[in-house]
């Protein structure tokens, strides 16, 4: 097996491993299974796997220790599986090292949108890219310039800020705290609502439809994505 | 200190030369009116003797009535002698020459005692029905108070403070626990000088205990517990007043237990409409979905090589739907348990009210199912304080609630305004509408406006939706459109307003 895109999947339902290698083996992926937290972290130590696929609700262990664990050595991009309701999980796995999250259960498109952009990054030789273009959207991070179509669009400091963090995070979620201290500082992570303000005026600038968002995505009680 | 009890001093001679003065007052003016008699009697010498007894009979008759007994003897004693000084031979000496003289002073005396006896019976019963009537007043008084008290501890206070103000004494009230599990409890009023009488001393009330006496309060039940006044009443009336008061404090406990009573019954049965009620949804819910998912994925397993595409992506198509919906009963199930249980705990934060509303029609697939949903907001009642989650799922409910009645090309508008200390959130759809003697039902759990219709669900999202409305404080109500025909669902949350509360500006 070529393990260089292999993707380890801990999980202790026979049927979700089933299904998630069948999935990701139709998209050309190499695939370990662990049933255990122990098990899945011998195998990412022997094989090295490209990406882990982790459920936070495991049998031997919780899922937040196996994210710890593998943080302790290894910069491996990690997808929590989770329930919904538990945005504080979901919060706390992200903050110990996780790079996303898929909420179970869903649509096999959104878990391979999220792993698509997990992988990304790891291809040899790619360069970050510093445009983002969606629809009539243009972003160009390397010019300062935010164009909608084909004009300029104006945003203040702060609005450049945050679009920076989401753009060259573009698929991910960004975490409300994360984003607070970015672009507030440490010190105002709890004050969600500076953030709510913000990106309802960016939305507005960009023609984004709150309702019905094309870009900047809302994940209830987490943070924000910018879709990819 | 030493001020203190110089004026208390001062305060008890002036008790004491005020307590003499009232003793001796009536003989005082005993005095005086057989002085009057003594002074108006030369005025009418022309009487022969027998005559002018008589006026100084009169003059006893008016001590004896106003005076009572003691001084209407002195006065009679008194009138004699005067009588015998001034106006019998041998004039101004106290000799009695004529038999008719013995006899006057003995009238007088049986006259003093006779009429001073009934003057004071007749006082006695006056002052008795005076004491009488206001304590009927108070009883009166009483039965209204405890009548408008609902629990058992008011009317048991209410009590304690009534026999404490009558009898000027410490009181102390016992109540057992009742059935309706409040505990046992003691009410005290008044300071209490000597010790406190225990538990069982009161409840037994059969035991004696110096200085108290001691009341059972008995109802249809039995002993439900004891009042205690610090006080030995030996008095019958004053026993027997004590009594009524504590009966009647009895029947109000007993009337507020049988309302206890009531109230559990009413609960018990509504617990078991809800199980039954759970039940059949469970067995309803749960099982309509999945037998679509078995039969769609077992003819795709057994006929997967002869189906059309399009077959086959329609037998997909409803596992997929058929599944989701189950997730979303779930999800009902498990709020209204949280719910339920009062063990939800709100985590309220900022949230833009469009976001909550587009998180709910992504989880209701509205995209793909080709509904169209019209969402008006007021720019200053975009970010509500409310537990986001939460919230989110009233709007999935609300809106999958409003699309299952929406005609095929229908649209579901929404609309968030903004009132003076709250925030209105209006979802509308352009169905047939909820009839008005529904409209307050359908937030029963599993109410459903049409027992065979399928279309109107699990009968727990409204329910759901109006715990979780009402764990933030505010109410959803179901409302005719007031354009056209459809359902109207309108949720007032309360919501200060707040300095971010333009958000595009």
């Amino acid at each position: 097996m070529s393990d260089s895109k292999a993707i380890l999947v801990i999980e202790d339902e026979a049927h979700i491993r089933s299904f998630l290698r069948i999935s990701l083996e139709a998209h050309g992926y190499g695939v370990l299974e662990a049933r255990t937290g122990e098990g899945g972290l011998l195998l990412a130590g022997q094989n090295q796997p490209q990406l882990v696929i982790v459920d936070l609700g495991l049998p031997d262990m919780d899922g937040q220790q196996v994210i710890e664990r593998l943080r302790e050595w290894s910069e491996i991009p990690i997808l929590v599986l989770s329930v919904r309701g538990d945005e504080k999980e979901k919060v706390r796995a992200l903050d110990s090292g996780a790079n996303d999250y898929v909420t179970k259960p869903a649509a096999i498109s959104e878990l391979m949108a999220r792993v698509r952009v997990l992988l990304r990054k790891r291809d040899p030789g790619e360069v970050e890219s510093a445009i983002y273009e969606r629809n009539s959207l243009r972003i160009d991070l390397s010019r300062r310039e935010v164009h909608r179509d084909g004009l300029a669009v104006h945003v203040t400091r702060k609005e450049y800020q945050l679009l920076r963090l989401l753009v060259r995070s573009a698929g991910r979620v960004l975490t409300h705290q994360y984003l607070l201290s970015e672009v507030w500082g440490p010190r105002f992570t709890s004050e969600t609502h500076y953030l709510r303000v913000l990106v309802s005026g960016l939305r507005q600038k960009l023609g984004d439809d709150p309702a019905d968002p094309h870009y900047i995505v809302t994940e209830q009680g987490v943070g924000y994505r910018l879709l990819d | 200190m030493s001020r203190d009890s110089e004026m208390s001093h001062a305060a008890r001679r002036g008790r004491g030369a005020r307590r003499l003065w009232l003793s001796a007052r009536p003989f005082l003016l005993a005095s005086a009116v057989v002085a009057v008699a003594g002074m108006t009697a030369p005025i009418l010498q022309r009487l022969p003797h027998a005559n002018l007894s008589l006026l100084f009979m009169t003059g006893v008759l008016i001590v004896a009535v106003r005076y009572g007994l003691w001084p209407s003897i002195y006065a009679s004693l008194l009138s004699f002698l005067a009588f015998n000084f001034f106006f019998t031979e041998p004039l101004y000496t106290f000799k009695v020459r004529e038999e008719g003289d013995l006899a006057t002073l003995v009238f007088f005396l049986l006259m003093a005692s006779i009429a001073g006896n009934l003057a004071f019976r007749m006082r006695d019963a006056m002052t008795k029905r005076e004491v009488a009537t206001a304590r009927t007043v108070v009883l009166q008084a009483m039965t209204q108070k405890v009548a408008g008290a609902a629990t058992r501890d008011q009317i048991l206070q209410i009590l304690v403070d009534q026999l404490a103000v009558n009898f000027s004494c410490a009181v102390v009230a016992t109540a057992a626990e009742d059935s309706a599990g409040t505990g046992a409890k003691q009410f005290t009023t008044g300071r209490i000088a000597k010790p406190l009488p225990s538990w069982n001393e009161l409840l037994q009330s059969s035991t004696r205990l110096a200085g108290w006496t001691i009341l059972p309060i008995d109802t249809k039940r039995g002993r439900i517990g004891a009042v205690a006044i610090n006080r030995n009443i030996i008095i019958r009336d004053e026993r027997d007043y004590a009594n009524a008061l504590t009966d009647q404090a009895a029947v109000a406990l007993e009337r507020t237990m049988l309302v206890g009573d009531l109230e559990e019954a009413r609960l018990v049965s509504q617990r078991e409409q809800l199980r039954v009620a759970l039940l059949s949804s469970v067995s309803h819910d749960l099982r309509t979905p999945l037998s679509s998912v078995i039969g769609a994925a077992s003819s795709l397993m057994v006929y997967a090589s002869s189906l059309r595409d399009e077959d086959r992506v329609e037998l997909l198509q409803s596992i997929l739907e058929e599944a989701e919906r189950l997730d979303r009963y779930i999800q009902n199930l498990l709020d209204m348990t949280r719910l339920g249980q009062g063990e939800l705990k709100l985590q309220r934060d900022w949230e833009d009210v469009r976001d909550l509303i587009s998180a709910a029609s992504r989880r209701l697939r509205f995209n793909a199912r080709a509904i169209r949903i019209k969402v008006d907001t007021s720019s200053d009642a975009q970010l509500l304080n409310v537990h986001g989650d939460l919230m989110e799922q009233v709007f999935v409910n609300l809106l999958d609630n409003a699309a299952r009645y929406s005609p095929a090309d229908g649209t579901i508008s929404v609309t968030v305004t903004r009132e003076a200390a709250a925030v209105v959130i209006e979802i509308a759809d352009e169905g047939p509408g909820i009839p008005e003697a529904d409209r307050e039902k359908v937030f029963d759990p599993f109410y459903r406006v049409h027992e065979r219709d399928r279309k109107s669900g699990t009968g727990l999202g409204l329910s759901i939706c109006r715990g979780i409305v009402r764990a933030h404080g505010g109410e959803v109500t179901a409302h005719a459109r007031s354009t056209g025909s459809g359902a109207m669902l309108r949720i007032r949350l309360p919501q200060g307003r707040n300095e971010f509360e333009s958000l595009n500006e």
